[in-house]
C-alpha cells in the first residue's frame, strides 16, 4: 500500500503506537533515509541477511582478521561452543515459536501438542539417513540434506492427519485432544522396536554442506548458519499469508466462526492449513535438531516443551512475528545463560531448568490478567483477547433479543391491521 | 422468469419443538421476497436451513435447480448466496474495509503458494479487493467509516456494513434477517432505498422483516410463518387481508384481548398481547 | 501379548477401582464445566494437592508413618481425607480467585481461560519439583494402611487389599453426596440454575460469584480426596502425580458428556476397564495411547459425550 518514502513514525505508530510516540524527533530523522532505503530493496533484504550469515564465518577466521583470536563476544556467557549451543537452542525455538504462532496466534487454535510435530520432523530426519542403533530400521538411507523436504513433508501431512478429524471440535476440546496426541506419538516412538523404542537413535549423520568451514564464536558450527535462513524463510512465509487472503480469513475465523462460514470462509479446511502450516516450521526444526544433537530419543520431546513454546508465543505476543522471536529468546535463551551464570547454584531455591516453567506458568497467568496480547501484541490482537466478541463469551451468552423489536413487531403489526379495516 | 430458489417440504426439528414444518415457497429471480411472521415463528430457522447452519430434518432446497440441501456454508456462497444476521455478526476488531474484503475474498482463488510467493495473481485480487470493497461501501452509504473498526460503527451503520460484506461475495440471491430491526424511521426510509438499489442491481432479496410498513412497501411478494408453518402467500395487499394473517398476528390470547386491546397497543407503542406471543429467544448460531 | 481371558477377573475388578478413581477426578472438571464452560486445566495439580498435603501433615509433622488399625484407622483415615479435601478445595478457590475471576471480570475469550490455566497448571506442578518442596523424585506416601490385609481374599481371583475397599466405599459415598448436594439442596439448585444459564441465574439473584467458588471448592474438595486415595494406593506422591490421572479423568468426563455428572461416573468407570483390559490384551506399555485414542474417537463421533452435556440428574 505504502511506497519506500512512506514515514518511518507512521509505519513504527502502526505497529507500537506507544513506543513510537516516545522516540525523539532526531532519532527519526536520522533513521528515515536508512528507512527507506530498507524498503527500497524489498526482498533484497533478506538476501542481504543470508549472505551476511554465510559471509562472517568465512571472513570471521583468525587469518583474515587477526584480533579474532582473542575475541570474546559482549554478551556474557554467549561465547565458545556453550555460546553457540545456546544460540542454536535459541534458534530452534524460534522456529518453533514462528509455527506455533501460526497456529495459535492467527488461527486462534490452542495446540498443546505442538511437539509431536518437531519430533515427528527429527525422526523422519533419523530414520531417513545413516543412523546407528542396536536394530536399524531405515525406510532409506540418504544423505541428510535429501531428508529436510521429506521431514517437511512428513510433518505437513501428520498436521493433517490429525487436523482433519479432530478441528471440528471446540477450541477447549481440541486443546486436550492435542495434548493427547503428543503423548500419542511419544508413547508409539517409546516402544515400538523401529524407533528403537526409549534408547533412541544414536549416530545420525550431519549434513554436508560443501567446502566451507563454518565457524561461530570460534566454534565449529553450520547449526546456526542452517537456521538463520530457515527463520528468515518462516518470517517471510507468515507475513506474506498475514497479508493475504489466508491471514484476512484467519483472522475472520479468530473473531467470529460463524459469521465467517456465511462469508463464505471454508472453516474447517483453513484451519487444518493452519495446522499443516505452523507443522511445517517444526518439520524443518526438526531436522536441524536430530542433525544437531547426533542422537534422539523419546525423552528429548516432553510435554513441556510443547508448554514452553506456547509460553514463548504466549508471552511474546500472540499472533506477532517479533513477539514469537523474542518469546523464545526469553524461554530457552535466558534461562540457559542464567544457568550458566548461577554455576548449578539454585536461584531463590529455584532450579534453573525446572523453575523456570514454574515461572513462566507464571507468567502465563500474568500476562493474561494484566497484558493479555503479551508483550509485543498486534493493535487488534489485544482488543481482542482483552475482551471476547459477543460470538464467543464465555460467561454472558448474549442471546437476548431486544424486547424493543417485539414492541415495534406489535405495534406494525396493529398499524398495519387497522390499516386494512379502514381502507 | 424462472423460479431461483425453492423451498420443498423443508422441516426443522429441535429436539421435542418443530421450528419448521412442511414449509414451501419459491423465489423468482429479480425480485423482492419478504418473509414475516410473529417472533419465533421460524424466519430465522428458515435462514439458517437455506444457507447451511442446519441441515433440515426433512424436505429440501433448491437453487437454480440444483439441490443445495447439506451443503456446508461456504459452498452455499460459492454458489451464489450470502446472508446477512438478525443479531449482528462483523469481525469486530477488523475495519470496515476488512470487512468487506473477507467477503470480495470468497471470490478469489489465491491459493496458499500463490500467498507465500506473492504469485501475480495475487498482487492483481488485492488491487481489485480493495478497490470493489471501496465501491461496495460507497453503494452502502458506509464509505466514510471504511478505516473504523467494525464495533465502533453505530448500530444502523453496521447494519449496511453487514449487507456490504454479504454483498461482496456477488451473491446472486440475498437473505437480510431483519435489517431495519433497531433503525429510527429516517435509517428505515434509507434502508428501503438500499434493498430498492441491490435488487435493481440484479440481486435476488429475500427479506425478513418485523416492520410491516417496510415490507409492505418494499416486497414484491411475501409469505407468512406462523409456528413453523406457512400460513400466507402472495402480493401484499393479499396477504394483509387474509383473516389467518391478521389471526396471527393479533395473537391467540382469545377475543378478549383482540380488537380493543390491539389498537390500544398501536396508540401507546406498549406491547401487549402480541408479546405475550413470542417464544423463546431464537437460538441464532 | 495374547488375551488371556483367565486374567479377565482380576483386571474388572481392578478396572473398577481404577475407573471410581477417576470418577472422583472427573466429577470437578464436569462441574467447572458445568458452570462456566471451561476446562479447568489445572485441575490435575488440585487433585495431586490433596496427596501432597497428606504427605506434609502426615509424614512431617504428626509423625502417622506406621499402620494403625481398628478405631484409630478409622480415624487416621478420616483425618488424611479432610486434610486433602480441605487443601485441594483451598487451592481450587485461590485459582478460580486470582486466576479466573479477573478474566471472567472483564469477559475475556475463551483462549485466555485456557491459557491461564495450563500456566496455572505448570506453576503449581512445578513449584512442587522444587526442592524447596517435593523435590523432582518420588516421595514415600504415609503408610497409615497396612496394604497387606485382604478384605475379599478372591473376589472374581482377585485379593482385594483394605485400601482397594476403601478407595471404592469413599468413591462411592462421596457420588452419593454430591448427587445430594446437587439435586436436594440450595446450593446445588444454583450450580444446577449456573449451567442452565448463567444469566438468567443472576437476575433471579443468584450470587454468582459465590456460587463458581463453591462449584471449585467441591469439585477440589473431590479431588483432593483423590489424591489421598491415589497416595495411599501407589504408596507415593510425586510432583507431577497428577498429570495422567488428570488427563484421564478428563477423558472420562468428555466420554460420559462434560458437564453432566453422571455421565462423568459412567465414562470413568469405563475408562477404568477399557485402560486395565486393554493392558492385558495389548500390553500395559499401549494403556495410555489405548485411552488418548479412545478420547480421540469420543469426541470425534460423539463430541457431546454418552449421556450429553447437560448437568441435571
Ligand atoms: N438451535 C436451536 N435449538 C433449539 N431451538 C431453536 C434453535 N434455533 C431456533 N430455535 C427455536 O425455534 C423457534 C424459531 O426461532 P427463530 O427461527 O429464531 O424465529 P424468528 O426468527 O422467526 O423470530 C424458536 O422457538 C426458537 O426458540
Ligand atoms: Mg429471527
Amino acid at each position: 500500500m505504502a511506497g519506500s518514502d512512506r514515514d518511518l513514525r507512521t509505519y513504527l505508530g502502526d505497529r507500537y503506537p506507544r513506543t513510537a510516540e516516545r522516540i525523539p524527533d532526531e532519532v527519526i530523522k536520522v533513521a528515515q533515509p536508512l528507512f527507506g532505503v530498507w524498503r527500497a530493496i524489498g526482498y533484497g533484504r533478506y538476501l542481504l541477511a543470508i549472505l551476511v550469515m554465510i559471509a562472517i564465518p568465512i571472513l570471521m577466521k583468525p587469518e583474515i582478521v587477526p584480533f579474532l583470536e582473542d575475541f570474546d563476544s559482549p554478551i556474557p556467557y554467549i561465547n565458545g561452543s556453550f555460546g553457540v549451543s545456546v544460540l542454536v537452542d535459541t534458534g530452534i525455538y524460534i522456529l518453533l515459536a514462528l509455527g506455533l504462532s501460526i497456529v495459535v496466534g492467527m488461527a486462534g487454535l490452542l495446540d498443546l501438542g505442538y511437539v509431536a510435530f518437531f519430533m515427528i520432523g527429527a525422526y523422519t530426519a533419523a530414520l531417513m539417513t545413516d543412523s546407528g542403533g542396536a536394530e536399524q530400521f531405515h525406510f532409506v538411507v540418504w544423505p541428510n540434506l535429501a531428508a529436510l523436504p521429506f521431514a517437511v513433508l512428513v510433518c505437513v501431512l501428520a498436521g493433517v492427519a490429525l487436523g482433519t478429524p479432530t478441528l471440528r471440535l471446540r477450541g477447549d476440546y481440541l486443546a486436550i485432544v492435542t495434548l493427547g496426541f503428543h503423548e500419542i506419538v511419544r508413547q508409539t516412538a517409546n516402544n515400538l522396536p523401529q524407533t528403537n523404542g526409549s534408547r533412541g537413535i544414536p549416530g545420525i549423520e550431519r549434513p554436508q554442506l560443501g567446502p566451507i568451514e563454518f565457524t561461530v564464536l570460534g566454534s565449529e558450527n553450520y547449526w546456526f548458519y542452517l537456521l538463520i535462513p530457515a527463520i528468515i524463510l518462516a518470517v517471510i512465509m507468515i507475513r506474506h499469508l498475514e497479508d493475504s487472503r489466508i491471514g484476512r480469513y484467519w483472522t475472520a475465523i479468530r473473531e467470529d466462526e460463524v459469521a465467517a462460514a456465511a462469508m463464505g470462509v471454508p472453516v474447517v479446511r483453513m484451519k487444518v492449513l493452519a495446522f499443516a502450516i505452523g507443522a511445517s516450521t517444526s518439520g524443518v526444526a526438526g531436522w536441524i535438531y536430530a542433525g544437531y544433537l547426533t542422537f534422539i530419543s523419546p525423552a528429548n520431546f516432553p510435554l513441556l516443551a510443547s508448554i514452553l513454546i506456547l509460553a514463548a508465543v504466549v508471552i511474546g505476543g500472540l499472533g506477532s512475528i517479533s513477539g514469537a522471536v523474542l518469546g523464545a529468546v526469553l524461554v530457552q535463551g535466558l534461562p540457559q545463560v542464567v544457568r550458566e551464570a548461577s554455576g548449578g547454584e539454585t536461584i531463590f531455591g529455584f532450579d534453573p531448568e525446572t523453575g523456570r516453567i514454574a515461572v513462566f506458568g507464571f507468567l502465563l497467568i500474568v500476562v493474561m490478567i494484566f497484558r493479555p496480547g503479551g508483550l509485543l501484541a498486534p493493535k487488534r490482537r489485544r482488543v481482542e483477547l482483552s475482551e471476547a466478541s459477543a460470538a464467543e463469551g464465555v460467561i454472558v451468552d448474549e442471546t437476548a433479543q431486544p424486547s424493543k423489536d417485539e414492541i415495534e413487531f406489535a405495534s406494525s403489526v396493529h398499524e398495519a391491521a387497522q390499516h386494512k379495516e379502514g381502507s | 422468469m424462472d423460479s431461483l430458489l425453492k423451498v420443498n417440504n423443508v422441516t426443522m426439528q429441535f429436539g421435542g419443538l418443530r421450528a419448521l414444518g412442511d414449509v414451501n415457497f419459491e423465489i423468482v429471480e429479480g425480485e423482492i421476497f419478504g418473509l414475516i411472521g410473529p417472533n419465533g415463528a421460524g424466519k430465522t430457522t428458515l435462514f439458517n436451513c437455506v444457507t447451511g447452519v442446519y441441515a433440515p430434518t426433512e424436505g429440501a432446497v433448491e437453487f437454480a435447480g440444483a439441490p443445495i440441501t447439506g451443503k456446508r456454508p461456504d459452498q452455499i456462497v460459492d454458489i451464489g448466496i450470502c446472508r446477512t444476521f438478525q443479531q449482528i455478526r462483523l469481525f469486530p476488531n477488523m475495519t470496515a474495509l476488512e470487512n468487506v474484503i473477507v467477503g470480495v475474498d470468497a471470490r478469489h482463488r489465491t491459493s496458499v503458494f500463490g500467498a507465500i510467493f506473492r504469485s501475480p495473481r495475487r498482487k492483481r485480487e488485492e488491487r481489485e479487493s480493495e478497490d470493489e470493497a471501496l465501491r461496495l461501501l460507497d453503494f452502502c452509504g458506509v464509505k466514510r467509516y471504511a478505516n473504523d473498526l467494525g464495533r465502533n460503527l453505530s448500530y444502523g451503520d453496521q447494519r449496511r456494513l453487514e449487507i456490504a460484506r454479504a454483498l461482496a461475495t456477488k451473491p446472486k440471491l440475498v437473505l437480510l434477517d431483519e435489517p431495519a430491526a433497531g433503525m429510527n424511521p429516517v435509517e428505515k426510509n434509507g434502508l428501503r432505498g438500499l434493498v430498492r438499489k441491490i435488487r435493481d442491481e440484479g440481486t435476488t432479496v429475500l427479506l425478513i422483516e418485523h416492520d410491516m410498513k417496510v415490507v409492505m412497501g418494499l416486497s414484491d411478494r411475501v409469505a407468512v410463518l406462523d409456528h413453523g408453518e406457512v400460513i400466507a402467500e402472495g402480493h401484499p395487499e393479499e396477504v394483509q387481508s387474509d383473516p389467518k394473517v391478521i389471526e396471527a398476528y393479533l395473537g391467540t390470547g382469545g377475543a378478549a384481548t383482540d380488537g380493543k386491546a390491539g389498537q390500544e397497543n398501536s396508540a401507546s407503542d406498549e406491547p401487549g398481547t402480541v408479546s405475550a406471543r413470542a417464544r423463546e429467544p431464537g437460538g441464532e448460531k | 501379548m495374547e488375551c488371556n481371558f483367565g486374567l479377565f477377573g482380576p483386571q474388572v475388578v481392578t478396572g473398577l477401582i481404577l475407573g471410581f478413581l477417576y470418577a472422583l477426578i472427573a466429577l470437578g472438571y464436569t462441574m467447572v464445566y458445568g458452570v462456566l464452560k471451561l476446562i479447568n486445566f489445572a485441575h490435575d495439580v488440585i487433585f495431586a494437592t490433596g496427596g501432597i498435603a497428606v504427605f506434609y501433615a502426615f509424614g512431617m509433622w504428626f509423625g502417622i508413618t506406621e499402620p494403625v488399625s481398628g478405631v484409630e484407622l478409622l480415624l487416621v483415615v478420616g483425618l488424611s481425607l479432610l486434610i486433602g479435601g480441605i487443601a485441594s478445595s483451598l487451592s481450587a478457590a485461590v485459582l478460580e480467585r486470582f486466576a479466573y475471576r479477573p478474566l471472567r471480570r472483564r469477559n475475556a475469550a475463551r483462549l485466555s481461560y485456557l491459557i491461564t490455566a495450563i500456566g496455572a497448571s505448570f506453576f503449581m506442578t512445578y513449584m512442587y519439583q522444587q526442592n524447596f518442596l517435593l523435590g523432582p523424585g518420588r516421595r514415600p506416601f504415609p503408610n497409615y494402611m497396612s496394604r497387606q490385609s485382604a478384605v475379599f481374599e478372591d473376589l472374581l481371583g482377585t485379593r482385594v487389599t483394605d485400601i482397594m475397599f476403601l478407595l471404592v466405599i469413599t468413591s462411592i459415598v462421596c457420588l452419593i453426596v454430591l448427587d445430594r448436594i446437587i439435586n436436594q439442596t440450595r446450593t446445588g439448585r444454583s450450580i444446577r440454575a449456573l449451567s442452565e444459564d448463567i444469566t438468567a441465574a443472576q437476575l433471579m439473584g443468584v450470587n454468582v460469584d459465590r456460587v463458581i467458588v463453591t462449584t471449585f471448592v467441591i469439585g477440589g474438595f473431590f479431588a483432593g480426596i483423590a489424591g489421598v486415595l491415589y497416595g495411599l494406593r501407589t504408596g507415593s506422591v510425586e510432583f507431577n502425580m497428577g498429570f495422567f490421572p488428570g488427563l484421564k479423568a478428563f477423558t472420562a468426563a468428555v466420554l460420559g458428556g462434560i458437564g453432566n455428572i453422571r455421565g462423568a461416573v459412567l465414562g470413568a468407570v469405563m475408562l477404568g476397564l477399557i485402560e486395565s483390559v486393554s493392558s492385558v490384551c495389548i500390553g500395559s506399555e499401549w494403556r495410555n495411547v489405548v485411552a488418548f485414542s479412545v478420547l480421540v474417537l469420543v469426541l470425534v463421533f460423539r463430541p457431546t459425550g454418552l449421556l450429553g452435556e447437560r448437568m441435571g440428574g
